[in-house]
């Protein structure tokens, strides 16, 4: 090997790698955050949230579908153009992925699971607890009326 | 029965991996008998292959006492749904790659013309498969039985019973990922033995060529499987697995043009050797990274215990691998008897590989970053596709640029020979812009790089004596079309999300489509709603387009299956996102992608020019002339 | 030149191979700690069974207590629950398959109407299940249930064994009531 004259060479390449590197992880990074977490996220920014849809606060209008994801300590309000099937359901875990608006309403493109259907739970997020005094059932919406509801 | 049976049989594969490997050390070291060491691969071979034959005769007779079975099996599905479910999850696709490591060696055993290196090239390829015994044996035995045998099970994922290509793109794609263990076996033994000859180095081309052509075939079915079934409309994501397929093809990739630099049958030199071994290595990475849970993907599987047995091997093989290349490396000359000319066919081969490893070197770190950074805890991240976008595509072009000039540096005087085709290049551009200007620059730099291509080997291919291969030169087509694919589908995909009830119609880009009928229809395997439509494009006839939307639940899973209509300049890709409850207005997704069957043709055509190569290869081994230098201009 | 490099090469390989497995082993040991478990939150009890008494949708009466002996697996579920739906043929095809082992299958019907609950049943093919109405949910609250679908199951002793909030599946069964069949 001629290493003498080819090592200036290979540094010049490694560092050329690097910057390209550096340049295309520059803002294309999304970051994962849990609802407490959106409030520290810059309005415009994509981030990924994952939480809980909370059972009842799926609404739907036109083509516009809007829930609330929560982590147990806080709620994000998500909004979203077209509700992809089968991915929504409520009480379960759902990871959507979107950009802030000033208001802190979350517009999502994408909501994701796992192929064998098993979500992703938020890092630190909620466990279960059971009821205290075991007197807590929800009926759902509507009262006497069957409908969709407290669907866990 | 099964169970006992195939239980037995993995045992066996253990037994005979761990004797082979110790017959082969026995005959690299000592010149022990190669019969023994020969029949003690054969068997293994054959007991791993009856404890695949086995799985697969449990899943088809549905003997739920296993709990491969009992997680994968299902009463109501079709036949060659229930052969191809021996891949469809973890434990089985192990089985897989096990049964694919044990027929190398076997089929590298019986090789007629041996390398003094051979018996060392035998003895690694028999400890990666002991590897693979202990894992199919004690971490993932798919034999394992249940304490109580469920009456029917889920069946497979039903992503992965929705397409034929089932059959054959994780078996094609597995035999390339996997394959690539003998040109690594043949680099490790040139490494161990400090030396190469003239026919390690064939052995090692010819594997490398077997191995990527099929890795080739394999990711091209994999990206057309996941146009048709997943919905999504596209067919590569830069998703974790993916990638994980395609950094080894990148490295072999480099590995083919470096070798090409001397002539077939010269002893083996750095370059191939490092790339051989590496390529192997990001295999093992690939299969820590989807095997592991480590990854979020769609392909991935479930966190499983075979993690950190994974993530040792990798590190333990890196690391032999590492040490032995400080050590013995020196020993090898770097391929060339005297300085490279900066405008040679062999520094235009070099170059290409660097490229090619700098794109994987992109691919890993992007890969591989959110699992970085969520280990020192820092954040919670991923990478998209806008890095590989921004860092890959970009390198990727400057590769395909230098394919163009490649063929024309073994003749004299290059600059001229470029003219016509920066001319082709320049044309398309031009016209291109003018007439259908992309949304990106890169689409249109991309079409203008094809041109380039194209225009060479078109002058390539009637030139005498044709300076290219004809396996490389289709080939060398088939990633130029394949580039046109990728950017014009990308570039002039246009796309509709509409709401419509029965009756209703939308258009885009002049095609329109129009809801007929919403079907709702209960069959044994769970809800399916299909939505018939009629496409019209232009002011061509209607045609009957019925994407479906399919409730699984076993698997408490919706598929939307799109509708495609295949045409020569354009697909139309019809999915339905959604149906109203009350079943009379569904969602539809309407999107024209222009020229994306260039992709799949362009695969297909790199792969067939990965399988020339090797027919010529072993036809016409007259040795080519020397790489001519040429001076700069 | 190339003696004094080697060594400096050896030990930057080693700790770069170092530093990556430490990565990958820290990722690795995050990503199965984050995973859960398939299936739904289940709770190992073991105490006594609240009261289960009440009429079956078909008219006849039902009791608990008249179930000692067996192994019972009580679904808490209604019509306008979509998991349920899911849950049901489950649900019916372990009671055919264990019924020779002791298994015994009780639906909790809440807050439904009889004929919702009878048509689901029998989309399902799960008429053979023991279904307890449970119109007002006044059961439901006795038993803690905070929503549906919730399972139950109750051990040949009447002790409560096992809470599983959220839908059962294959897998579930197998795993966890499996151990509790075996004698």
């Amino acid at each position: 090997m001629t290493g003498g004259r080819r090592w200036p060479l290979t540094l010049i390449g490694l560092i050329a790698v690097g910057l390209l590197i550096a340049a295309g992880l520059q803002d294309t990074l999304t970051f994962y955050r849990t609802p407490s977490e959106t409030s520290s996220v810059a309005v415009g920014d994509r981030v990924r949230v994952g939480g809980t849809v909370v059972p009842g606060s799926v609404v739907r209008e036109g083509d516009v579908i809007r829930f609330r994801l929560t982590d147990g300590v806080r709620d994000v309000v998500v909004q979203q153009r077209i509700d992809i099937p089968g991915r929504l359901r409520e009480g379960q875990q759902a990871v959507v992925e979107g950009v802030l608006d000033g208001r802190g309403v979350l517009h999502a493109d994408t909501v994701m699971s796992k192929h064998n259907n098993t979500y992703e739970p938020p890092p630190g997020g909620t466990t279960y607890e059971p009821p205290p005094g075991g007197n807590t059932y929800e009926p759902p919406p509507g009262g006497e009326q069957p409908g969709p509801g407290a669907v866990r | 029965m099964i169970g006992p049976a195939g239980r037995m049989a993995l045992a066996l594969s253990l037994v005979t991996a761990v004797t082979a490997t110790l017959l082969w050390a026995r005959v690299a070291l000592l010149r022990g008998s190669i019969g023994l060491a020969r029949t003690a691969t054969w068997i293994c071979l054959v007991s791993t292959g009856a404890a695949g034959v086995l799985l697969d005769l449990a899943l088809v007779t549905l003997d739920f006492r296993l709990r491969y079975v009992a997680d994968n099996g299902g009463r109501d599905v079709p036949l060659y749904f229930r052969v191809t479910s021996l891949w469809a999850a973890l434990d089985g696709s192990l089985l897989l790659w096990l049964v694919i490591v044990a027929a190398c060696s076997a089929v590298v055993a019986s090789a007629r013309r041996r390398s003094t290196v051979w018996p060392w090239a035998m003895t690694v390829l028999s400890g990666v498969t002991v590897f693979f015994c202990a894992v199919a044996y004690f971490a993932a035995n798919p034999f394992d039985p249940v304490a109580v045998p469920p009456a029917d099970g889920p069946g497979p994922n039903p992503l992965l019973r929705e397409h034929p290509a089932m059959g054959l793109h994780p078996p094609i794609l597995y035999s390339g990922y996997v394959g690539l263990v003998v040109p690594f076996a043949y680099a490790v033994s040139a490494l161990i033995a400090g030396r190469a000859d003239r026919a390690a180095a064939l052995a090692l081309r010819r594997w490398t060529l077997v191995a990527w052509t099929l890795l080739t075939l394999g990711i091209t079915l994999g990206a057309w499987w996941s146009y048709a079934v997943l919905g999504w409309g596209g067919y590569w994501a830069w998703d974790p697995v993916e990638n994980a397929s395609l950094l080894p093809w990148l490295t072999a990739t480099a590995t083919l043009h470096t070798l090409l630099v001397r002539r077939p049958g010269h002893p083996l030199w750095t370059w191939p050797i490092v790339l051989a071994a590496g390529s192997f290595l990001l295999v093992l990475l690939g299969t820590f990274l989807t095997r592991s849970g480590i990854v979020t993907s769609v392909h991935a599987f479930t966190a499983s215990p075979l993690g950190p047995l994974l993530l040792g091997f990798f590190l333990l093989a890196t690391a032999l691998v590492g040490a032995l290349m400080l050590w013995r490396l020196p020993h090898f000359g770097d391929g060339r008897r005297s300085g490279l000319g900066i405008v040679s066919r062999a520094m235009a081969l070099h170059a290409q590989a660097v490229l090619m490893v700098v794109v994987a070197v992109v691919v890993v770190t992007g890969t591989l970053v959110p699992v970085l950074l969520r280990a020192t805890r820092s954040a919670e991240v991923t990478v998209g596709p806008a890095y590989f976008n921004r860092a890959a595509v970009p390198v990727v072009l400057m590769a395909v640029l230098l394919m163009g000039v490649a063929p024309f540096l073994r003749s004299g005087r290059p600059l001229r020979q470029f003219i016509p085709s920066a001319i082709a290049a320049l044309l398309t551009i031009g016209a291109v812009g003018l007439l259908a200007p992309p949304s990106s620059v890169l689409a249109l730099v991309t079409f203008g790089a094809a041109a380039f291509v194209l225009a060479g080997l078109a002058r390539a291919a009637f030139a005498s004596p044709r300076p290219v291969r004809l396996g490389a030169l289709v080939a060398h087509a088939g990633v130029a079309l394949l580039a046109v694919g990728v950017a014009a589908s990308s570039a002039f995909a246009a796309t509709t999300e509409r709401r419509l009830g029965v009756g209703e119609s939308t258009d885009i880009d002049g095609v329109t489509i129009q809801v007929l009928a919403i079907d709702r229809k209960q069959d044994a395997t769970g809800m399916r709603v299909a939505v018939r439509t009629a496409v019209t494009d232009h002011a061509g006839p209607a045609v009957i387009s019925e994407p479906n939307l399919r409730y699984y639940p076993g698997h408490d899973l919706t598929v939307s299956i799109p509708a495609i209509r295949v045409g020569l300049t354009r697909d139309i890709y019809t999915t339905v996102l959604a149906v109203a409850e009350d079943g009379t207005s569904a969602t539809v997704r309407l999107t024209v992608n222009p020229l994306v069957g260039l992709v799949w043709v362009g695969g297909f055509l790199v792969a067939l020019g990965g399988a020339l190569s090797l027919y010529r290869r072993r036809r016409v081994p007259a040795p080519a002339p020397e790489p001519v230098l040429v001076n700069p201009p | 030149m190339r003696a004094a490099r080697r060594p400096t090469a050896a030990v930057t390989a080693a700790l770069a191979l170092a530093l990556l497995g430490a990565g990958l082993a820290a990722g690795l040991r995050d990503a199965s700690g984050e995973s859960t478990a398939p299936g739904p939150v289940t709770l190992t009890l073991d105490r006594p069974a609240p009261d289960l008494v009440g009429s079956t949708l078909d008219g006849s009466r039902f009791d608990l207590t008249d179930y000692r002996g067996s192994v019972v697996v009580i679904n808490v579920w209604a019509s306008w629950c979509a998991p349920c739906r899911t849950e049901l043929p489950l649900l019916a095809g372990a009671a055919r398959t264990w019924s020779a082992d002791g298994v015994v299958v009780v639906g909790l019907n809440v807050r439904d109407s009889a004929e919702a609950a009878q048509a689901l049943l029998d989309e399902a093919e799960a008429t053979n299940l023991i279904t307890v109405a449970d119109p007002t949910g006044a059961v439901a609250v006795s038993w803690g249930v905070r929503g549906v679908p919730e399972t139950f199951v109750i051990d040949r002793s009447g002790r409560l064994r096992l809470w599983a909030q959220g839908i059962i599946d294959a897998v579930w069964l197998r795993e966890r009531l499996g151990p509790m069949v075996q004698p």
